[in-house]
């Protein structure tokens, strides 16, 4: 149930620390199930006629026959239109094995140019390599399939990514293939000790999802709960990465992330390099970055790469933002309707001239204007980019003005809303952004049913929340709570990075000294 | 178990809304800006009310009401009953008080519900009227913002000035408590327009004594060890003419820019000595006669020394005959010389007037301005 | 909950868990009653309940220093035995969670005085119960994480009350001891109640990683008590005449209302709904104590039924009664004798028994 799952929290305990030490080889593929051991048969023919009961009517599906090399011996190749790479198949496959070559002496035919073979010795294994757009070789008389590497199919370009745009950071993202993914993220670490570990989520949907880490940085007790709740997910398919995340979470019920989606290669890199783990899921353009604090939902790349003050004051405006898009319509109902004493009279006597005119109680006002609000913003992501930008004029100032004018909203609304907006946006974090929105509401309803004091109640309450709420078993809250003085280094301000010689004790590493002090002290 | 603490969760979050008892918001309220209380001619209570009025239909931009009561938390129902909103003294900024009133015994004590609400704002001002405190209240100048912000803007920077003390309503509340000291407060009168007269001084009882106007308000202040403000004074040339009865000839004007105040008490054939030495660094700001500040500057340090010292002197007298003692010398008594004040505690203000105080003060001319 | 090395706490976590305790209403109401028994000098007397109940708490840090990973329950269980033990645990029970209840009342009076006048008691409470109750269940873990931020982000709290100092004066508190040490000593009682929350050592000190610096953190954590106690004491005292300051009710909280700024003018209120966050510290220990406790008196290892059912006892106790001031200070006044017997002679009693115990094992075998 909703409410009690916030304040009763059902949390996973790990698994883990009870029986530790379980590593098992992960195997090329998925369980095999009893009874799919059935082992290809020599002859092409009937291995043709069983390709052609298994994959029946499927329009995409290509058997090619073909003879090959100089004894000419019938070949057939399988693979899926569209998963494939046509012209790696055409000349690299195809091309070297109808040539009338000769063969070496160890098979009897020409080999073609790939260099990823491997060799399927049972239908399942055939059957998984073809629906994941390996090209499948059977000749006749051989008793197990070869299959290569030929897969092209249809990826995005590398391009800027969309929520987390950056002025000074490189202008990569992450795309939808795995592999190119993994890519990305070697360039950046170059290095032996990031260890990769590969999963098979989802029954019918069979998503790749590989593990990284630095293993002589990240704490292996970690590395064991993380897996095993990736183990643990039971379900038929996995689209994107949220629904991953929501899968290993700590705390579903939570209106806070607990891991961090990030979109960019050098964000990834450099959380990996303190001691967390990045799981890159198939299919889908986000990375998780577990585990994660509080804190570093607030920190983005563009920190590192500006100037430190101006990094620090930055980083300070997004904790005002933060409070601004919470408190503010809170602060605003509270004052108006409960601790009028607060206000300086000035200010005063201009709020009551323009709330006069209004019908409304505060909460119902603020309540109105915030959704409309969040409704403009929803629309502006539906229409197209031409269209979005007359909405934004003409819902943003047409419509406020015009509800201000016929006084149904008093014009010091109209800038609170548009303050809280405008703040909600600045928070690196697409999710704290949008939990920030949610929590918005029922502090405003505590406002306006209790004034200051319903304000502070509800905020100790997500306070309490924040703190008791764990990432993957470390706490969310560090370094506030509990307190590391160590960590405040790169927290509200970003000191200089000759500065930050360790890495951050959220992520719990076990070895935290970055190499040296980068800067020469002086006039050495 | 689950649903059993479900139910009760229900229930509890029915019960919420039952909590918005205490809404009050902002339109409808009639803030109680002003705060005026007074004798009419029968001797009856007055109070009169103050208060903005925020509807952009209005022509005028302040409601104003006088209501006979007996107590001021009555005469909230009267107010009630014809002001737009309910009135609220949450942002009182001025309490004026009529002269006649003030003249009474125990006027104090009508002061109570704005102590004792915590809800109230303890910052007011407290302004003796000397003059029928409604003239004033009803008092809607054309030319300058809403009463109740004119008069706050008029009172701060008097004080600001040192033209008048200003004395807000807990600081009223601890000086009428505290033995060793009497209270001092802004004192205004109206006149087509409103001017400020000077500080109203207090008895022990609270209960209205004298007045004094801005020159000894000065020096009141200065006494008092206060040391923000502006204290200008004019002084009149020794040994110079006159002039021909229009434009005088013999007047200057100094202000202290800084200064320091150094007092000893002590204990003597049984009365208490208080001995004042004040440093004054003076600017010249007005000299109408011919004198040559650079080279007979002692003399004219000396003289400003004497006429201040003499100035000095005259309020003392005064003060100690009226048996007061707004300048304080009661803390310094029984701070520095504690067991002689515990037997005379409850009767300061007289033991004070029999007290021997003098007055010292030194003067450095600092700046002479941009001409000689 | 047993100890274990995820509720370890660090010991800046337990300086603020026993400051928490130990700071409560009592300090806007403190200047009054010392200046009722001891004049202006009653300042002195913070110094010297310092000095008492710092050597309370050593007294109860020898006492647990023999039972290191035993908080209260389980240590009356290896001194007076199981049923003995749990017997000795039901007045515990009874000081912990009256003490919670007379935090929160308080606190919730003064919400209600100045807030919320026409809002029911009940409903206040309740609102207090929801963060209590998330707070509390959580355990010691989460309780030091919300202590020591706490502690942190309300350090600010005494700058503001140099505000004020200006318009203050000094002689107020000068002759300093004029009337003798007799007064001073008289109002000592007094003090040493508003120093109460030392024993909630019986429940923090189990959880503490590095036990050889609890001395030093009981230490730290009470001067820090005595530091605020004195500062607001004397601040009050230079602002307000002795003469007016018996006639307050909260000393404090008029000096807040002195302080106004062009932005914001009725600074006490933001204060005070700020100062809620200090105070549910103190009710939310008291409240895990009880709950904890009774928790393990019904051997349960999870506490969160317990705390429901305080808490809900609390809220009908409330609904009932609906207290007053007079009332709730009518009780606090009782409670100042087993508070005493609480801080002074338990320790020693229970120190005595395990001495006396230990000499008995050493004869036995022998």
């Amino acid at each position: 149930m909703f409410p009690f799952n916030l304040f009763f929290g059902k949390r996973r305990y790990s698994s883990a620390r009870q029986n530790a030490g379980n590593k098992d080889v992960r195997p090329f593929m998925p369980e095999q199930s009893e009874g799919e051991e059935h082992p290809l048969d020599s002859d092409l023919s009937r291995n043709l006629e069983e390709v052609a009961r298994r994959f029946p009517d499927w329009p995409d599906f290509v058997v090619f026959r073909f003879a090959s090399g100089s004894e000419q011996i019938p070949a057939a190749l399988l693979y899926l239109d569209g998963l494939t790479d046509k012209k790696a198949v055409n000349d690299n496959i195809l091309q070297p094995m109808m040539s009338s070559q000769q063969g070496n002496s160890s098979t009897r035919f020409p080999e073609p140019t790939i260099g990823d073979v491997r060799r399927a010795h049972n239908w399942q294994e055939l059957e998984y390599a073809i629906m994941n757009g390996d090209c499948v070789l059977l000749l006749d008389g051989c008793a197990h399939a070869l299959v290569y590497n030929a897969s092209g199919w249809p990826q995005r370009s590398i391009t800027d990514p969309q929520l987390e745009s950056s002025l000074k950071g490189a202008h990569q993202g992450f795309v939808e293939t795995a592999a190119q993914n993994l890519a990305l993220l070697r360039r950046y670490l170059p290095n032996k000790e990031l260890r990769i570990h590969k999963t098979i989520v989802g029954k019918r949907g069979k998503t790749t999802l590989f593990i990284l880490f630095l293993a002589d940085v990240a704490h292996p007790d970690v590395l064991e709960e993380l897996r095993s709740r990736i183990d643990k997910i039971d379900v038929d398919a996995v689209i994107n990465t949220g629904e991953v995340a929501e899968y290993i979470e700590d705390n579903p019920y939570s209106p806070f992330p607990q891991f961090i989606l990030t979109e960019r290669p050098d964000s990834a890199a450099s959380q990996l390099l303190q001691g967390r783990y990045v799981v890159i899921v198939d299919r889908s353009p986000s990375v998780i970055i577990a585990p994660s604090t509080f804190i570093s939902l607030f920190q983005s790349v563009d920190d590192y790469s500006s100037r430190w003050m101006i990094a620090s004051f930055i980083r300070l405006l997004r904790f005002l933002a933060f409070f601004i898009a919470l408190l503010l319509p809170a602060i605003y109902i509270s004052f108006i309707s409960y601790n009028y004493e607060v206000i300086p009279l000035q200010l005063f006597l201009s709020i009551a001239e323009s709330r006069e005119r209004v019908p409304f109680p505060p909460l119902l006002e603020a309540m109105l204007m915030e959704i409309m609000l969040e409704m403009m913003r929803e629309a502006g992501i539906r229409l197209p980019a031409s269209v979005g930008q007359t909405i934004g004029i003409v819902g943003g100032i047409v419509v406020g003005q015009a509800a201000v004018q016929a006084g149904v909203v008093s014009n010091i609304m109209v800038i609170v809303v548009a303050s809280t907006a405008i703040a909600s946006f600045i928070l690196p974090s697409y999710d704290m952004g949008t939990a920030v929105r949610l929590l918005r509401f029922p502090m405003m309803i505590m406002a306006s049913l209790f004034g200051l004091v319903g304000i502070v109640i509800g905020f100790m309450t997500i306070l309490i929340h924040l703190m008791s709420l764990e990432s993957l078993g470390t706490p969310y809250g560090s370094p506030l709570a509990p307190f590391r003085w160590s960590d405040m280094k790169d927290t509200f301000v970003r000191f200089p990075l000759w500065s930050m010689v360790q890495r951050p004790k959220s992520a719990r590493p076990i070895q935290d000294k970055r190499v040296g002090r980068g800067r020469p002290r002086g006039d050495d | 178990m689950k649903r059993g603490l479900c139910c009760l969760a229900l229930l509890l979050v029915l019960l919420l809304p039952t909590g918005c008892m205490d809404r009050m918001d902002i339109e409808n309220i009639s803030l109680a800006l002003i705060i005026g209380l007074d004798l009419d001619d029968s001797d009856n209570l007055e109070v009169s009310i103050s208060s903005p009025v925020f509807s952009r239909e209005a022509k005028r931009k302040t409601e104003v009401y006088t209501a006979k009561s007996l107590t001021l938390r009555a005469s909230q129902d009267e107010f009630d009953k014809t002001f737009k909103a309910f009135t609220s003294g949450g942002k009182s900024q001025i309490l004026l008080i009529g002269k006649k009133l003030m003249l009474q015994k125990h006027w104090y004590a009508l002061l109570d519900p704005l102590l004792r609400d915590p809800k109230n704002s303890t910052t007011a001002r407290i302004v003796l009227v000397d003059g029928p405190v409604s003239k004033v209240i009803h008092y809607d100048p054309q030319d300058k913002p809403r009463l109740p912000i004119y008069l706050t803007y008029l009172i701060d920077t008097a004080s600001h000035l040192n033209l008048a003390t200003r004395t807000t309503l807990q600081e009223l509340h601890s000086i009428n408590l505290d033995k060793g000291i009497t209270a001092s407060i802004a004192e205004l009168r109206f006149d087509d327009k409103i001017f400020i007269k000077g500080s109203a001084l207090l008895s022990e009882n609270g209960i209205y004594k004298l007045s004094i106007g801005d020159e000894e308000t000065r020096l009141l202040r200065m006494l008092q060890g206060e040391k923000k403000g502006e204290f200008k004074f004019t002084l009149e040339h020794e040994g110079a003419p006159t002039g021909n009865g229009i434009v005088p000839r013999n007047l200057y004007t100094v202000s202290a820019v800084k200064y320091s105040r150094k007092l000893k008490i002590g204990y003597a054939r049984d009365h208490f000595t208080f001995d004042f030495h004040f440093h004054i660094r003076a600017s010249l700001l007005e000299k109408l006669f011919p004198f040559d500040v650079l080279k007979s500057e002692d003399a004219l340090e000396a003289e400003i020394s004497r006429q201040l010292e003499d100035k000095f002197r005259s309020l003392i007298q005064k003060i100690q005959q009226a048996k007061i003692d707004p300048i304080g010398l009661g803390r310094f008594a029984r701070a520095y010389r504690y067991n002689e004040w515990k037997p005379v505690e409850n009767k300061w203000s007289a033991t004070l007037s029999d007290a021997d105080i003098n007055v010292k003060v030194d003067v450095l001319i600092a700046a002479m301005g941009s001409i000689r | 909950m047993k100890v274990t090395r995820l509720n370890e706490i660090t010991l800046m976590q337990y300086i603020a868990i026993v400051h928490g305790a130990q700071v409560g209403t009592g300090i806007f109401s403190l200047p009054k009653d010392i200046a009722l028994k001891a004049g202006a000098d009653g300042w002195i007397s913070i110094l010297i309940s310092w000095a008492v109940i710092t050597l309370a708490g050593c007294v109860m840090l020898l006492l647990l220093r023999k039972f290191p990973d035993d908080p209260l329950p389980s240590l009356l269980g290896k001194i007076f035995g199981r049923r003995l033990g749990k017997l000795a645990l039901l007045p515990f029970i009874v000081y912990f969670g009256c003490f919670g209840w007379i935090v929160m009342v308080n606190s919730m009076l003064y919400i209600k005085a100045w807030f919320l006048p026409k809002t029911s008691v009940f409903l206040i409470i309740l609102l207090f119960a929801v963060p209590t109750f998330m707070l509390v269940r959580n355990g010691m873990r989460v309780i030091g994480r919300y202590a020591e931020f706490i502690l942190y982000s309300m350090a600010w709290m005494p700058v503001f009350l140099l505000f004020p100092l200006s318009d203050g004066h000094w002689t107020n508190l000068l002759p300093i001891l004029k009337d003798g040490w007799t007064p001073v000593l008289g109002s000592v009682r007094e003090t040493l109640f508003a120093f109460t929350g030392m024993e909630i050592l019986f429940f923090v000190y189990p959880h503490l990683k590095r036990k050889q610096y609890a001395f030093h953190g009981m230490l730290i954590a009470s001067t820090l008590t005595m530091f605020l106690y004195t500062f607001v004491t004397i601040l009050c005292y230079i602002q307000f005449p002795q003469d007016e300051i018996v006639q307050i009710n909260q000393p404090l909280m008029n000096l807040l209302k002195i302080i106004e700024f062009r932005f914001l003018e009725r600074f006490d209120m933001i204060f005070f709904a700020l100062y809620l966050f200090v105070v549910s510290r103190s009710w939310s220990v008291y409240g895990f104590a009880t709950a904890y406790s009774l928790g393990r008196l019904f051997n349960r290892e999870n506490h969160t039924g317990m705390t429901a059912l305080y808490l809900l006892a609390i809220l009908v106790v409330v609904f009932v009664r609906q207290p007053t001031w007079n009332q709730s200070i009518r009780f606090g006044d009782a409670m100042t004798i087993f508070n005493e017997w609480m801080l002074f002679i338990v320790p020693v009693v229970l120190l005595a028994f395990v001495q006396i115990k230990a000499l008995f094992r050493r004869r036995t075998p022998g």
